[in-house]
């Protein structure tokens, strides 16, 4: 509060000198702080490069590729690698559309991101023809950061991730069979997966995979993750039980799913490879209610709740003690305007909710609701990323084996005997 | 409300002009500059910032003071008697009043904020600056930043076709 705030920072009456001469330091440990280049009166002279890139650095995706038209100086700041990984770091990748039914769906007016959106559908090849093998063979199964996780399947499971506004894609090599791992060979369909996050010191072609897989009568479960940077998978031994983890998302490291009966948080953590329980908050157990987790920054794990019927959203939050985390704490109320309401997913950014037909957006920083295309969506899996310009670079790096068509060629031959990897 | 205790640190920041401020440890410590100083036990009372002049040293220290409260350790305190969002409306409609200076001084406060690392003043101070850039014609932009259009008519059209999203 600024009650007080008068009483403080007064000068006191000393005569203005001149600022060009520093007074020596008069008090023993008085500290200077590093000098720099003196203010200027800025009305006239150009601004220092790094006060632009300051003030860029907070623009929208739009505005700043506007600014870069403004002279090439501006470009090469704005085109330098710099500035661009400030940049991206700093904004969260606009939602340009859905992938839906075997098309892209953009965002429409009044959305900000409109006119990206339908610049992305024109340069973008979402029906991935670039892949090998016949298209309509891959399914689309996830998307996140500009990525698109797909598998070919029936056929052999086989896990591409792919770049479709650069056409750049990447065949995962099968999961291997290891002991105590479930097993994970073409007889083994019950498979869910998901795109990770990249890992903290990895390029930023780097992404991560998730696969759940189910075992036996779906009574066994483990989980196997993919890094691009190893290019091997992981897995966590196999555990009793079966959770579901679609459209639970993941925070900080770790994937959220619920146990069967929607009493616990089955947490899957991806660095130790380990699934633990967590309790749910009394809102959130019980059939009939829709749960979303989100990291909330800060090392804060958030978690929507719709409960079915009901028309406002509960947020609770639970902070992470080093290591221990404490209990979820209900945080707010989000009023919605009918009981129509329905959560589809999450993104790092949004709740996807559809409503008699259309979709909505809650945002997670600002819980602004938005609606975003006239239309209901049967998947969650959601295009965000900058618009092809300056801005968009490929998201899967240049190594695009050749050979993948006579590998995926192999795989079709050797479906129907054990698949062995050759896995040390 | 938003009494403050006696007996809380108290800390002198010295323009080049030669004009002291005093005050609150915690108001300084908005500046994330300054507050490595004293976590790194730089500085004991005086700290002399060079090149921020006293009249954008006192609007930067008017600014902290401010901000102080809701950010810093005392932020518990506030809230008793002032709901949260109540105190984050007030605190907007101070900033917006804040912020209406000339474009010099507007310029002077992002260099103040960026060299202090004061995140609240340079993302106040830079957004208005956005503003300007987000609502105005590429001219318009050019005469606010003060440069000049160096592309070749042929370097332009280009640009603006490759990303003709951004204006339409």
């Amino acid at each position: 509060m600024g009650g007080g705030a008068a009483d403080h920072g007064q000068a006191s009456a000393a005569p203005p000198i001149d600022p060009a001469v520093l007074e020596p330091r008069r008090e023993p440990r008085a500290r200077l702080l590093p000098p720099r280049h003196g203010l200027q009166e800025t009305a006239t002279l150009p601004i220092p490069d790094e006060l632009v890139a300051e003030i860029f650095l907070r623009l929208a995706p739009t505005d700043l590729v506007r600014a870069s038209a403004a002279c090439a100086s501006f470009y090469r700041l704005i085109a330098s690698r710099s500035f661009l990984r400030r940049f991206r770091k700093l904004h969260a990748l606009p939602l340009l559309g859905f992938l839906d039914l075997g098309a892209f769906f953009p965002v429409l007016p009044p959305s900000p991101s409109a006119s990206a959106a339908s610049a992305v559908a024109l340069a973008a090849d979402f029906s991935f023809s670039f892949l090998p093998g016949p298209a309509r063979d891959w399914k689309v199964r996830d998307a996140r950061g500009g990525r698109v996780l797909l598998s070919r399947s029936p056929l052999d499971n086989s896990l591409a991730v792919c770049d479709p506004l650069h056409r750049r894609y990447r065949l995962l090599p099968l999961i291997p069979e290891v002991e105590g791992w479930v097993p994970h060979s073409v007889e083994n369909p019950y498979r869910q997966s998901f795109l990770g996050d990249a890992e903290e010191t990895a390029e930023e072609t780097s992404f991560t995979v998730i696969s759940i897989a189910h075992w036996g009568d779906k009574d066994k479960q483990g989980a196997f993750v993919f890094s691009s940077s190893t290019g091997q998978w992981r897995g966590t031994p196999w555990i009793a039980g079966f959770a579901s983890f679609f459209w639970y998302r993941h925070a900080y490291g770790c994937f959220y799913g619920v146990t069967a009966c929607r009493e616990k948080l089955l947490v899957l953590d991806t660095q130790k490879m380990e699934f633990s329980l967590a309790d749910l908050p009394p809102q959130a157990s019980g059939q009939n209610v829709g749960i979303a987790i989100v990291e909330a920054g800060e090392g804060i794990t958030g978690m929507f709740v719709l409960a079915h019927g009901t028309s406002h959203i509960s947020y609770l939050i639970r902070r992470n003690n080093g290591g221990s985390s404490s209990q979820w704490q209900f945080e707010r109320t989000i009023p919605l305007v009918s009981s129509w309401y329905s959560f589809m997913g999450s993104t790092e950014r949004h709740l996807l909710l559809v409503s008699q037909g259309d979709t909505f957006t809650l945002d997670i920083k600002t819980f602004q609701l938005e609606k975003v295309v006239r239309r209901g969506i049967s998947s969650p899996c959601v295009y965000r990323n900058f618009p092809p310009s300056l801005l968009s670079s490929p998201t899967i790096s240049n190594g695009v084996d050749t050979e993948d068509d006579e590998v995926l060629e192999k795989r079709r031959v050797a479906s129907s005997s054990p698949y062995s990897p050759g896995f040390e | 409300m938003a009494t403050r205790e006696a007996g809380k640190k108290m800390i002198m920041l010295k323009s080049p002009d030669g004009m002291e401020f005093e005050v609150e440890e915690a108001v300084a410590m908005e500046s994330q500059t300054i507050r490595k100083m004293i976590e790194d036990d730089c500085a004991d009372t005086a700290i002399l910032i060079p090149n921020i002049n006293s009249k954008i040293l006192s609007r930067v220290i008017e600014y902290c003071n401010k901000h102080v409260p809701t950010t810093g350790a005392t932020g518990a305190a506030a809230s008793d008697t002032v709901a949260p969002a109540a105190l984050a409306e007030d605190l907007k409609i101070w900033d917006a009043e804040f912020i209406k200076v000339n474009r010099a001084t507007r310029f002077n406060l992002i260099q103040a904020a960026s060299y202090l690392n004061i995140k609240g003043l340079l993302d106040l101070t830079s957004q208005t600056t956005i503003d300007t850039i987000s609502d105005n014609s590429l001219e318009e932009i050019r005469s606010f930043l003060s440069t000049k259009n160096d592309y070749l008519p042929e370097e332009e059209q280009t640009i603006r076709r490759e990303n003709q999203w951004a204006f339409q």
